[in-house]
């Protein structure tokens, strides 16, 4: 006869405990940000629910007595319902926040640069990479634009001396694409001239008046009360980042440029309102 | 039982409709009102579009019916 002997119980190591601490701490997680949602449900949305049950009973009863006055009622409320939830915001964000949050990156990218000591302007350069526009900073003022496979994929470029980054608001650049669901090196400049300024209104309602200008080879973006303009004011008393590379407003314009013209874009100057929230800013088209 | 409201009840209360919401998001454009109203004003247009359209087709309806059934 065979007796098989119990395996004596292993107690769980750390090994073993770790994988599933970390998967309670998951649950919690998930748990608490369900909780906190649902206690911050916005009021809009219970008047949109509200509205919506009580329209639908008031139909319900108005099929049930047949009543045209209940009905009307019902079918007023469930709509006026339906669309207080259709038209709720996305989320919004208090453009104090929003400043805060990106000052600081730009002020460290300002200190590196002057430190590095690239002081000159910025040119706004297309490329062909899944970044479309870098920009170069020479560290002397240039003779010759480099070409865009030359300075691409190097971060410090010996010749011409200056450093290629990606330009803070090239994010911005690619947001206005994705909404408009085209792409900026197919358009041209008559083109965007005519349907930016829709876009940054109505649609993402960034600013409240755009105006664009071109003059030659030299255009200019009027922005009144940009969403960016108080943090341009930051950004320009405190960093020369303004100056050479513009503000993310500002150097979001120029990558728009500098794919639109397939031209290298230098950013020339811009100029900022502290009572009306204006901005003012405007490039030069460059010859490669 | 039955609703009891019929296809020009229903046409009367969307070109009501159709009046608020194109006026209402009229008012909100950024181009006119200015306001700081936090709601999606491009799902307001399209809404208003739409009813307005519902109403146009009812009313174009009707239309057909008195040429094509005197």
């Amino acid at each position: 006869m065979q007796v098989t002997i119990p395996s004596p119980i292993t107690k769980p190591g750390p090994t073993t405990l770790a994988p599933k601490l970390e998967e309670l701490k998951k649950t919690e997680a998930s748990i608490q940000a369900q909780t906190s949602r649902a206690r911050h449900r916005s009021s809009s949305a219970l008047i949109g629910y509200g509205l919506t049950g009580v329209g639908g009973l008031s139909l319900i009863i108005s099929v049930a007595f047949t009543s045209t006055v209940l009905a009307f009622i019902g079918l007023g409320l469930t709509f006026w319902g339906a669309l207080l939830l259709f038209i709720r915001p996305r989320h919004y964000v208090r453009t104090d926040l929003m400043d805060s949050t990106a000052l600081s990156s730009l002020r460290t990218i300002d200190r590196v640069i002057t430190g590095l000591g690239y002081n000159e302007k910025g040119i706004y350069i297309p490329v062909g990479n899944p970044e479309k526009t870098v920009v170069f900073i020479p560290s002397q003022p240039l003779k010759q634009i480099p070409k865009a496979e030359q300075i691409e994929k190097q971060t410090f470029v010996k010749n011409p001396e200056g450093i290629t980054i990606v330009p803070p608001g090239m994010a911005l650049a690619n947001l206005f694409e994705k909404e408009l669901g085209v792409k900026f090196s197919e358009w041209s400049l008559e083109k965007m001239t005519e349907r930016l300024p829709k876009l940054l209104i109505e649609d993402l309602e960034m600013v409240q008046d755009c105006t664009i200008r071109t003059e030659g080879d030299r255009v200019s973006f009027k922005f009144v009360e940009s969403v960016f303009a108080e943090f341009c004011g930051q950004l320009k008393g405190s960093t020369k980042v303004c100056g050479s590379l513009g503000c993310p407003m500002c150097s979001a314009m120029a990558c728009v440029l500098a794919q639109v013209t397939h031209r290298p874009v230098k950013f020339d100057e811009d100029k900022y309102t502290v009572g009306g929230g204006t901005v003012e800013s405007s490039y030069l088209l460059l010859t490669s | 039982m039955a609703f009891p409201l019929g296809f020009w009840d229903l046409s009367l209360w969307a070109a009501v409709t159709a009046i608020i919401l194109l006026a209402t998001s009229e008012l909100l454009s950024p181009y006119y009102g200015r306001t700081r109203l936090m709601i999606n004003k491009k799902r307001l247009r399209i809404v208003a579009l739409i009813v307005a359209l519902i109403f146009l087709a009812s009313v174009a309806y009707r239309i057909y019916e008195i040429v094509a059934k005197p």
